[in-house]
């Protein structure tokens, strides 16, 4: 199984809630995709999604072992990665 | 059409020019401006007129509207109305934040779960005494202290955990402060110099 989190903001726009698969559920907070990696539909919605969140400016992040110890930022789709969390880019705040 | 740039006469004679067509040949300042006004008033080479007359009619209509009007005292029915109309704006006011509140705990929740599952050991027991962890650079050189908030809660430590200085940065997205320590976290962790470059640096 695979999981990707994707953090989202307070007010998720109509178009950002389209480029998630089909009946998930956005919500503020993180949601969640699950793949099952024997199932090429679900990867490929999964994927899918991974791409167009990349391309609006998210950052992904793959985590590796149980809680985080090793991961590392990529910029494409991994398909042997089993969690994901994609970010929204950072900026400078306050000097 | 004349020609501004290739015009040599003074500007008073341009002004004149322009004008041509409401005051010919021979026309004043006040010439021009008593045509422009011959709608307004019964001779444009009358004298008698005043400025202030023109004022008044050019606003004439405006004027008329203007006149203060004493307001109606509203019926028993219509204040009753204006009274549900209130209430009911005041309970749309009131629905509206207790939702914005609520959907703010869930996520809220939902990015505790997250950030926990991705705390190494060591963070996790930090974050459940405190609320607030260390990342240790990937180099092992230096050491940040990733604390609950928004703005300025990454702070540079020495060994000692004595605080260097503060760095702000933070997603583009106003998403939980919870959430916002694990993109924290993970920008330290993977891409510490892009982090550095990124955030604002603060007071000691």
């Amino acid at each position: 199984m695979g999981e990707m989190s994707v953090l989202v903001g307070p007010s998720p726009s109509k178009s950002f809630q389209e480029l998630f698969p089909p009946g998930t559920v956005v919500t503020p907070g993180d949601t969640k995709i699950m793949w099952d990696s024997t199932k090429p539909d679900e990867v490929e919605a999964a994927k899918s999604t991974f791409d167009k969140l990349v391309a609006k400016g998210y950052i992904a992040f793959r985590a590796e072992g149980r809680s985080g110890e090793k991961g590392e930022k990529i910029k494409t789709w991994d398909p042997n990665a089993e969690r994901l969390i994609l970010v929204p880019k950072i900026q400078g705040g306050l000097g | 059409m004349v020609d501004l740039l290739s015009y040599t006469d003074s500007t008073t004679t341009t002004w004149y020019s322009w004008n041509t067509g409401y005051d010919a040949g021979t026309a004043t300042s006040d010439g021009t401006w008593y045509a422009w006004n011959s709608n307004a008033w019964n001779s444009n080479t009358g004298t008698a007129t005043t400025t202030n007359d023109v004022w008044l009619r050019w606003n004439g209509q405006y004027w008329q509207a203007s006149t203060p009007q004493p307001a109606r005292e509203l019926t028993p029915a219509e204040l009753q109305e204006q009274a549900r109309i209130e209430r009911e704006y005041e309970d749309r006011l009131l629905r509206e934040a207790a939702e914005c509140r609520r959907r703010a705990e869930e996520a809220d929740a939902r990015a505790e779960l997250l950030l926990k599952a991705n705390l190494q050991a060591e963070q996790l027991q930090e974050f459940e005494k405190r609320r607030e962890f260390t990342v240790i650079s990937q180099d092992g050189q230096r050491r940040y202290r990733v604390r609950r908030g928004w703005q300025h809660n990454v702070e540079r430590i020495d060994e000692a955990g004595k605080r260097l200085h503060t760095l702000c940065a933070h997603p583009r997205e106003r998403v939980s402060e919870l959430d916002n320590m694990l993109v924290q976290k993970l920008w330290l962790e993977h891409d510490e110099e892009d982090f550095l470059q990124i955030a604002n640096k603060g007071a000691t």
